[in-house]
């Protein structure tokens, strides 16, 4: 198991090894082949820097890696890149479609590469489209890039130099602000101290939803069948077994968030996992996706407002809680914002479903 | 070298190549996967700031969270506007 180190102390072997590592899961995420290699080596990435943060003495900031960057979103992205290629498959019947996706799939290798569009002469030789600009957007792509980067190497730099100096002014305020009945720091900033952004961000994840919804057909989520007709009966079975234990984790998760590290943001995504997991094993979701998804995805939002509203109720200030019943209020507003996330997060995924079905039907 | 030197320099330099490339390359996929190694390489640097008070700062922490749950709402609508345009340009050509 990975200990947190003191920062102070000196580099050790671990840490070398952890940091190599990440090095390689950036650059083969960045550089990859082929999009399938850029998605694995994301996911590969995020296992790393799960024990980063795990390094680094953050187990909430871990758990939420763990739980939304290495599980929710590799999900998305392996399904996007491995996706690619079924639909392609699908779309070979016609020769001149072949055709066509061969064109196509050399030109996305070629820029995939990493040449720069400026570079690759023979593209036009294909049918695509011609450069769009000459010499102009040459030399204005080349400022751009030279500012971008002056911008973030003096910003990145003195960040590293001159940070570790100056510790941050809000230790005493924190303290005090905490609310009653919440013992552990992490959920107390996310539902007092910044509760306004914590009610913001569960908005953004709320809207991203509304915004899956718009693009995908008919303004449902896709119903069919999972993509891939679904695992075999072994993963089937293994993910049934699995469910519950899931379940139980997920809420231990949300409700272990008030005096130890866990919350609403890390249980989300084991319920949303656990959703994805049991469409991908073959389970009927329908009439529950048809049907339940949008009223949860707003509920979390909607319910952390009216709490908010509580607090000027009672002569107090917007978002704020009374220490008599801060704990039930918060409790609350948990509990509604997880399942928000997790209907938000596995709409995302449902998103993903949905243009490829509307496609293959024709 | 500290280990904080270590995961700041390390956040830094993630950040750094994320940005690059994501400015360089055109592949709409490449692009989401840039965007999301800027976002790790960010999110290191402020947690690797969080780590130098002994219990690990709970604002920038908290802060680190709502980062992660904001790259997975922008990652979910990108993947799927991505999905969107290619599968319209496969079906539209003739």
């Amino acid at each position: 198991m990975l200990d947190a180190a003191s920062p102070h102390q000196t580099a050790g072997l671990l840490d070398l090894v952890l940091a190599g590592c990440v090095l390689v899961g950036v650059v083969v995420s960045l550089f990859g082949r082929s999009r399938r290699a850029q998605a694995m080596a994301f996911l590969c990435l995020g296992v790393f820097m799960t024990f980063v943060w795990m390094r680094l003495g953050s187990v909430d900031v871990a758990l939420a890696e763990a739980g939304i960057g290495t599980g929710l979103l590799s999900a998305l992205l392996v399904h996007v890149a491995a996706g690619e290629r079924a639909g392609r498959r699908g779309g070979s019947v016609d020769d001149s479609t072949t055709r066509d996706d061969r064109v196509m799939r050399a030109g996305r290798d070629a820029r995939g590469s990493g040449i720069p569009r400026g570079d690759r002469g023979g593209r036009g030789d294909h049918g695509g489209r011609g450069d769009p600009g000459g010499r102009t957007a040459r030399a204005g792509r080349a400022v751009t890039g030279l500012l971008a980067g002056g911008v973030v190497a003096v910003t990145a730099v003195s960040v590293w130099t001159g940070a570790r100096h100056r510790l941050p002014g809000w230790e005493g305020e924190v303290g005090e602000r905490l609310p009653g009945g919440v013992s552990h720091e992490v959920t107390g900033v996310l539902l007092d101290f910044r509760a306004y952004d914590t009610l913001l961000e569960s908005a953004v994840l709320m809207v991203a939803g509304f915004v899956v919804l718009a693009l995908g057909r008919d303004g449902a989520p896709a119903t069919g069948p999972a993509f891939g007709g679904g695992g075999s009966a072994t993963a089937s079975w293994l993910v049934r077994l699995c469910a519950p234990v899931l379940l139980v984790l997920g809420a231990w998760l949300l409700f272990a968030g008030s005096s130890s590290p866990g919350g609403a943001f890390q249980s989300g995504a084991v319920l949303a996992g656990l959703l994805i997991l049991l469409r991908i094993a073959g389970v009927r979701t329908g009439r529950f996706d048809a049907a339940w998804l949008r009223p949860l995805l707003v509920l979390g939002v909607v319910v952390f407002a009216l709490a908010a509203a509580l607090g000027p109720l009672a002569g107090g200030a917007w978002l704020s809680w009374g220490p008599g019943w801060a704990f039930a209020a918060i409790l609350t507003v948990e509990t509604c914002l997880t399942v928000g996330i997790a209907a938000g997060l596995y709409l995302l995924y449902l998103g993903l479903a949905n243009p490829v079905t509307a496609r293959s039907d024709r | 070298m500290t280990v904080l030197d270590l995961y700041l320099l390390l956040g830094a330099g993630i950040a750094l190549a994320g940005l690059m490339r994501l400015l360089l390359v055109s592949d709409r996929f490449a692009r989401l996967i840039a965007m999301n190694v800027l976002g790790v390489g960010s999110l290191a640097l402020l947690l690797a700031l969080a780590a130098r008070s002994a219990p690990v700062d709970p604002v920038l922490s908290a802060l680190v969270i709502t980062g992660l749950v904001i790259t997975v709402a922008f990652t979910g609508v990108g993947a799927v506007l991505i999905r969107r345009i290619e599968g319209e340009e496969r079906g539209g050509e003739p």
